[in-house]
């Protein structure tokens, strides 16, 4: 894989190009899917993934090549045995002769050029889940479990393991290598209709992954759910718990991205330094998060990453960077390219000082929100959205959870999301599933005065 | 292209794994190439182009089913992925209560392809480029107002060959084109937005037809122009017009999504959730007789057109809503065994290596006998919503929203000034009970649907008449 990277930027410079990006990846992930307490489906994915991404006079492409040979070898660069010399070479001059027919960006400014030392993050990789292929099933099993003996009837769900090993090779000499694996499982648990929790357990080791409690928890909550009633519209002090907070956190993340303050798209345009979130918020990019399940060393160009703060007591601090666009915007590049899009690792948000029993006993008219779906904006570039809670809600009148209600949809403003906070637990959930898929880590966080919508009859 | 010794790869795995004891095996090889290109503000971003090969392979054992997706083509290695694939499929087989089984099926060998005149790969990036230049050159009049200009080209050819060891052998070859844009206007603070996709199956001609630089001036336009005029939308019950592009996605997501067979089987209640038609409310009215509304992947040039289904099934045209009545689901294999039917041919994969499930295609409402005026002049005070910002439903595709973009006040028959941001937030009985009046022209929108983990978006067309409803509450 190193070898085939090499060979690539070589080459490529070789037919002219100025900048190379090269990145092998062989990973294999293993899912079992399951749904009314079955499993459904058990999937491998086996997949050596090549991408290259070059300038010429800052013409720029970026490509895949998921096209490996049936029967030569890429003997003669010695290590990759799919991918031929031959179809290496075919695919780079197909990149150069479509970028000297393309327009310059004219606002491009290269990629990552030093040396870097990467340092190092914890619980990365266990060799338990390379070969753990059987007992996926048994954790299915254990989490189904789990949830039925809290009074659910019926469980749908997805469980992953993976492991990865990735080779970067670039122009300006980087050559990192990584490896890693991964283990999730995303449990609903279902009682009667409408009655439904949802829980997830997410980690890159077998410590810290827990299928019986993400089950229990989500069984729990089903049970809990009992003969929810049509919920009212208005304004509420609402306590979102973390798969929502996710949520909402990986749908405004948009707005952190370079890519997107300059495109004249996101909420936070000329918003550095300033005040845009309640001085109770501290939000970080930590790609050195420990078992983080987007932890990584290097970027898309092989930039070092790190621990970088977003909103700090409530003060813009940085965009998210790739080294083209920190040149624009006169900034520091941040190790989050993207070579296109800059974009998060894991999105953290800093814990507080209390817990769920406090925030009920908090509130006096409010609704508690376990999770949502289907969130859309209506406007990026002020933040109007609208999303749809699933799952366990409840109504909270003077401090105590009144009634399960369902039917309700979130119709409010991420600026005005972010000023609300008022609350946020010392507890936190590092989340990772189909409605968010890159990783957030938050805990419950209570907002004042948002508005709840519902359809009419 | 795909050779003989890559079909006969997929052959080889279907019979590896019937030989080592499946019950059941299926493959498809996919080739597929793409080219993407992007202009944002005037500048080009990357340009992207891919080509892939794989096999997405599927095996059904003792009641247990596996899926193997895989890009590394060496036999051994193939055998030995089919061979865990069989003993996963067998665990799987013996903890099920309820085991999968797929419907008896007519076999094919067949070929078919989707004509393409001009090929999307002998067009060059030049063209390509110069294709999205045009476009921001007719928008340059805008500029003051228009801070956000996207545009995105994608051009792609699929080719595939699909064997199951039952005897059916289809190849096929599809070439898609797909466009979208974003754009962003704003008069001082205020911002309004317009998002809007266009994609059809075949070759570089059919970009031709699109007239997109006229679309997206007229959308830009009208974006400035709602920002300067359009009055906010009061919360009030009245009469409603919906567009083409309205009806299209109320049809996708409140029809074609809840009539989806394997979400009334809870297949998919942890992903895109699960749907309010029961089986037992097959055959129940939930609309006016006008409203009959389809699922057709046999529309020409359909940007999900297909003539067989990834199960090798004949692609065919699904009555979900008949006149205003429940009337059936969307169908796999897998799903139709469960209730006792044929499938109706509507398992689709975007690519190898996703499992091929129960999807859409082009969901739309048939027409009804009026022109738009005269749906129009039975208007006495009303709102005609002709584009959308917003949308989202609930996972059982009860409570819906939809925020008007383009909206026009109608009194007493004509149409007035703009309303900015009318919601629309219905459940779906009323929507369909509140339609009393169709047009007779259809149109479609194209879009990507998104299902299926890891996410599977497969490209689909939604559509319908110009719809009347009757007395709707409108929240601003």
């Amino acid at each position: 894989m190193d070898e085939l990277a090499k060979y690539i930027v070589k080459r490529a410079q070789k037919l002219g190009a100025d900048d190379v990006v090269a990145t092998v990846v062989d990973n294999t992930v293993r899912q079992v899917r399951f749904a009314n307490n079955d499993i459904t489906l058990n999937t491998t994915w086996d997949t050596i993934n090549v991408e290259v991404f070059l300038s010429y006079k800052k013409r720029l492409i970026s490509s895949s090549l998921n096209n490996p040979s049936q029967s030569e070898t890429f003997s003669s660069v010695s290590i990759n045995k799919n991918i031929t010399k031959e179809k290496v070479d075919q695919f780079l001059k197909r990149m150069l002769k479509m970028a000297k027919m393309m327009k310059p960006k004219t606002d491009y400014y290269g990629i990552a050029d030093g040396k870097f030392n990467y340092g190092r993050f914890k619980d990365f990789y266990d060799k338990r889940i390379v070969n753990i292929n059987e007992k996926n099933v048994d954790f299915v099993k254990d989490a189904i479990d789990a949830a039925v003996s809290e009074g659910a009837k019926r469980c749908a769900g997805v469980l992953y393991s993976s492991v990865f090993n990735e080779s970067k090779h670039t122009s300006n000499g980087i050559d990192v290598k990584e490896k890693g694996t991964s283990i999730n499982i995303s449990l609903r648990a279902f009682k009667e209709k409408d009655e439904s929790g949802h829980s997830v357990s997410v980690s890159r080791i077998m410590k810290g992954f827990d299928p019986k409690k993400a089950g229990s928890e989500a069984g729990r909550l089903a049970a809990d759910y009992s003969k929810p009633v049509q919920g009212v519209d208005g304004n509420y002090d609402v306590i979102f718990g973390p798969m929502i907070m996710a949520n909402l956190l990986y749908y405004m993340s948009y707005a952190f991205s370079a890519f997107e303050v300059d495109s004249g798209e996101s909420f936070l345009i000329n918003k550095i330094g300033k005040k845009v979130a309640n001085d109770n918020v501290t939000l970080y990019d930590d790609a050195r998060l420990p078992n983080g399940f987007g932890s990584t060393l290097f970027d898309e160009e092989g930039r070092p990453t790190s621990t970088l703060k977003l909103i700090d007591k409530g003060m813009l601090k940085t965009y998210l960077h790739n080294t083209s666009t920190a040149k624009k915007f006169g900034a520091k590049p941040t190790g989050n390219a993207g070579i296109v899009y800059p974009s998060y690792w894991n999105l953290v948000l800093e814990k507080g000082n209390s817990n769920l029993n406090e925030m009920i006993s908090e509130v006096k008219n409010g609704i508690y929100i376990t999770n949502t779906w289907y969130t859309r904006f209506r406007d990026y570039l002020a933040g109007d959205f609208s999303t749809i809670p699933r799952d366990a809600m409840f109504e909270i009148k003077n401090g105590k959870i009144s009634q399960p209600v369902k039917g309700l949809r979130l119709s409010d403003n991420m600026k005005h999301i972010l000023e609300s906070v008022h609350m946020i637990s010392k507890e936190r959930r590092h989340i990772d599933w189909w409605e968010v898929e890159k990783p957030v880590t938050t805990g419950w966080v209570l907002c004042k005065d948002i508005k709840l919508t519902r359809s009419n009859k | 292209m795909l050779g003989e010794h890559n079909k006969e790869l997929a052959k080889f795995c279907v019979d590896f794994a019937i030989k080592n004891r499946a019950d059941y095996a299926d493959a498809r090889i996919i080739k597929s190439d793409e080219e993407s290109y992007m202009l944002k503000n005037g500048t080009p971003e990357s340009a992207v182009f891919s080509e892939s090969i794989g096999i997405g392979f599927r095996v059904l054992v003792n009641g247990g089913m596996s899926f193997l997706s895989i890009n590394n083509l060496h036999k051994e290695t193939i055998k030995k992925r089919i061979l865990e694939s069989i003993k996963s499929a067998k665990v799987a087989g013996k903890k099920n209560k309820n085991k999968i089984k797929l419907s008896e099926e007519k076999t094919y060998k067949d070929k078919w392809k989707i004509d393409e005149k001009i090929k999307l790969m002998d067009v060059s990036p030049e063209e390509k480029m110069k294709y999205l230049i045009d476009i921001e050159k007719s928008l340059s009049h805008l500029k003051k107002n228009l801070i956000s200009r996207f545009f995105q080209l994608l051009s792609g050819t699929t080719e595939k060959f699909y064997v199951n060891n039952e005897g059916t052998e289809i190849s096929s070859y599809i070439p898609q084109i797909f466009m979208f844009y974003s754009l962003i206007a704003v008069n001082g603070k205020d911002s309004e937005q317009r998002y809007y996709p266009v994609g059809e199956s075949g070759g570089w001609e059919i970009i031709k037809k699109w007239n997109i630089n006229d679309k997206i001036k007229n959308d830009a336009e009208m974006l400035v122009k709602i920002l300067k005029e359009a009055k906010p939308a009061k919360k009030e019950m009245q009469d409603i017009i919906l567009s083409p592009e309205l009806v299209g996605i109320a049809m996708h997501e409140s029809c074609g999504h809840p009539g989806e067979a394997d979400r009334t089987l809870g297949r998919e209640a942890a992903q895109a959730g699960e749907t309010y038609v029961t089986p037992q409310l097959i055959g129940t009215r939930i609309g006016n007789n006008v409203v009959t509304v389809v699922d057709d992947p046999t529309v020409e040039n359909s940007f999900g057109f297909y003539k067989y289904d990834d199960e090798g099934v004949p692609a065919q045209r699904r009555m979900l809503i008949k006149n205003g009545t429940l009337n059936g689901f969307l169908h796999n294999r897998e799903t139709a065994s469960v209730f006792g039917v044929k499938s109706n041919g509507a398992s689709r994969a975007s690519d190898y290596n996703r499992e091929s499930i129960v999807r859409m295609s082009t969901t739309f409402m048939l027409p009804g006998n009026h022109s738009f005026e005269e749906l129009l002049e039975d208007v006495k005070y009303g709102i005609f919503i002709k584009t959308y910002n917003e949308w989202n439903i609930d996972d059982k595709r009860y409570n819906a929203k939809y925020t008007g973009g383009e909206t026009y006040r109608i009194e007493n028959g004509e149409l007035k000034g703009l309303l900015r941001a009318p919601k629309l937030e219905i459940q779906t009985p009323t929507f369909y009970s509140s339609i009393d009046a169709l047009s007779k022209k259809v149109e479609f929108i194209s879009g990507t649907c998104g299902k299926n983990e890891p996410m599977d978006g497969v490209p689909v067309w939604m559509g319908g008449p110009y719809a009347r409803l009757r007395k709707i509450p409108i929240g601003s």
